[in-house]
């Protein structure tokens, strides 16, 4: 932990809520997509991501320094949405249909009025969205594993601390969720198919 | 397994970087020669890389949002640990009673004779400390010295001030308190009295030492692991000063165990530093799993845990 870090922490513990805030700037991005990507929904999002943040705050007391300041943060996020999705599927799987459907209407598969552009990144972003919704279907479990490895970037070893497995249990379990995540891309779409011709004829390319 | 099986099972952590040396080598290979595993590889190369570039902009107005809420947390704080200051003052208002009721007991010679040889050990004629000298009898560790005594002399007399307040306090007030809001450390003389109070007077058969540099090992067997770990962790939130890790911890294993499917044994490490929550916390255990088990043993650690084992019956 760096000297600022320290210092930061050590003020936070005090009530500091400047000195919170700057410590927490750098990761506010990544804890709201943690619980977009947990949650799928941008106001759940903003109000669990939010939620964390108090929760960090009112017990950074309690926060030992044996994990990084970024591992503990991300913990208590997988946790708050963890609580609610547990929550939330108690109350709602009475209307599961109904949910399902306006699921749907919110984001449609195929978006087809991209703006103007070259053709590529239309493609792009239509793969993007692909991507996103193959990834808004897998189970929780398989989500958040996702979630901390490739959009947070985290090693094995510091996911198995966040969720508190052990490293090989991550390892399958990510391999598993990929494994998911390309059958379910692979079902509902050719155009990734082209894509990764493309890919790979530009990767030999270059 | 055949190799391309083998390959397979790896990509994923061949792609992460996550295997031994020797492992990257040779999964690397048999990409060069595979065309199938290549193309899997590709697949996984695109989807993993388009993954990565899912991050989204903040919501507008969020970090003004989040100070919001962060200044109301903070009041909140204040306010609660006021509230628990006050709770544990009439705590204490109500276990000094109790005792200087005793001590008219003990003096007006209602009690047989080895209670009036314990009154006749204390020195000074002061009731609580006739009690206290009892207590200490029965307990190895945190015996009360006169000191204590003073100690919650004090302390009641504050009580006095704070109980007869108003709950809407002035600005002044708040400022008071604000400094022992988040310095917890403060209030830990107080909150010994308290426990010191409640637990002699309402659970004087629980009696657990605790040995420095020991962890504290619970067993218990119970038919659904989920629901047992859903009542540790209602005990837990008991003690509003209880470690947040232990919270994560709980969350997790009740996440894993959940729906009654799995039936492998669980550990949890959950962290007491007080020795009086500790004291508690495993009296609050026996009363809600009658067939436990608790040991001792050294601490692999700095730090000393209670390691509860949860078995599944059989």
């Amino acid at each position: 932990m760096d000297v600022t870090e320290k210092k930061l922490i050590e003020l936070s513990v005090g009530g500091d809520i400047e000195a919170f805030e700057t410590l927490i700037q750098s990761h506010q991005k990544k804890v709201y997509n943690i619980a977009l990507r947990m949650t799928k929904n941008p106001d759940d999002a903003q109000e669990l991501s939010q939620d964390a943040f108090v929760r960090a705050f009112t017990s950074i007391g309690k926060f030992r320094g044996d994990s990084s300041f970024s591992t503990w943060m991300y913990r208590i996020t997988i946790n708050v949405c963890t609580d609610f999705l547990r929550k939330r599927n108690k109350t709602v799987s009475l209307s599961i249909e109904q949910g399902a459907a306006v699921g749907e209407d919110e984001r449609p598969l195929q978006i087809q009025e991209d703006g103007p552009g070259p053709e590529e990144l239309s493609e792009k972003k239509q793969l993007k969205d692909l991507v996103r919704d193959a990834m808004d279907s897998l189970s929780e479990e398989h989500r958040e594993v996702l979630v901390l490895r490739d959009l947070m970037d985290m090693p094995y070893r510091d996911i198995a601390n966040t969720l508190n497995v052990n490293e090989g249990t991550i390892k399958s379990r990510i391999n598993r969720a990929r494994e998911n995540l390309k059958k379910i891309i692979i079902q509902r779409q050719e155009l990734f198919q082209d894509y990764v011709v493309k890919f790979d004829r530009r990767g030999v390319d270059s | 397994m055949n190799r391309c099986d083998y390959c397979l099972e790896n990509l994923s952590a061949y792609l992460d970087r996550e295997l031994s040396e020797h492992e990257m080598k040779a999964i690397e290979m048999h990409l060069e020669q595979c065309d199938s595993c290549t193309l899997e590889f590709n697949i996984l190369k695109t989807i993993v890389s388009t993954c990565s570039e899912l991050l989204e902009e903040l919501p507008e107005g969020y970090s003004s949002s989040l100070h919001t809420k962060l200044e109301k947390a903070k009041e909140e704080k204040i306010k609660n640990d006021k509230r628990t200051r006050i709770r544990m003052f009439s705590q204490i208002a109500a276990g000094f009673i109790i005792v200087i009721t005793l001590g008219i007991v003990v003096r007006t010679g209602f009690f047989d004779n080895r209670m009036m040889m314990m009154k006749n050990e204390s020195t000074s004629d002061a009731a609580p400390m006739a009690i206290s000298a009892g207590r200490s009898e029965q307990r190895v560790t945190s015996a009360a010295t006169p000191s204590d005594s003073l100690k919650m002399q004090k302390s009641f007399e504050a009580s006095d001030i704070s109980i007869s307040e108003d709950e809407s306090n002035t600005d002044l007030d708040k400022t008071e308190n604000y400094d022992s809001g988040f310095v917890e450390n403060k209030d830990n003389e107080d909150i010994g009295v308290t426990a010191f109070f409640a637990e002699d007077v309402s659970k004087m058969q629980s009696s657990y030492v605790r040995d420095e540099d020991y962890d504290t090992v619970v067993t218990i067997t119970v038919e659904d692991v989920g629901s047992a770990i859903e009542s540790i962790m209602a005990i837990d939130e008991k003690f509003t000063q209880s470690d947040v890790n232990n919270k994560v911890q709980l969350e997790d294993s009740i996440y894993a165990y959940r729906g009654g499917t799995r039936n492998d044994p669980v550990e949890l490490k959950l962290i007491y530093v007080e020795t009086d929550i500790w004291q508690s916390f495993l009296a609050e255990m026996e009363l809600i799993f009658p067939n436990i088990q608790i040991d001792s043993v050294p601490s692999q650690e700095e730090q000393q845990y209670v390691r509860i084992i949860i078995q599944k019956e059989k």
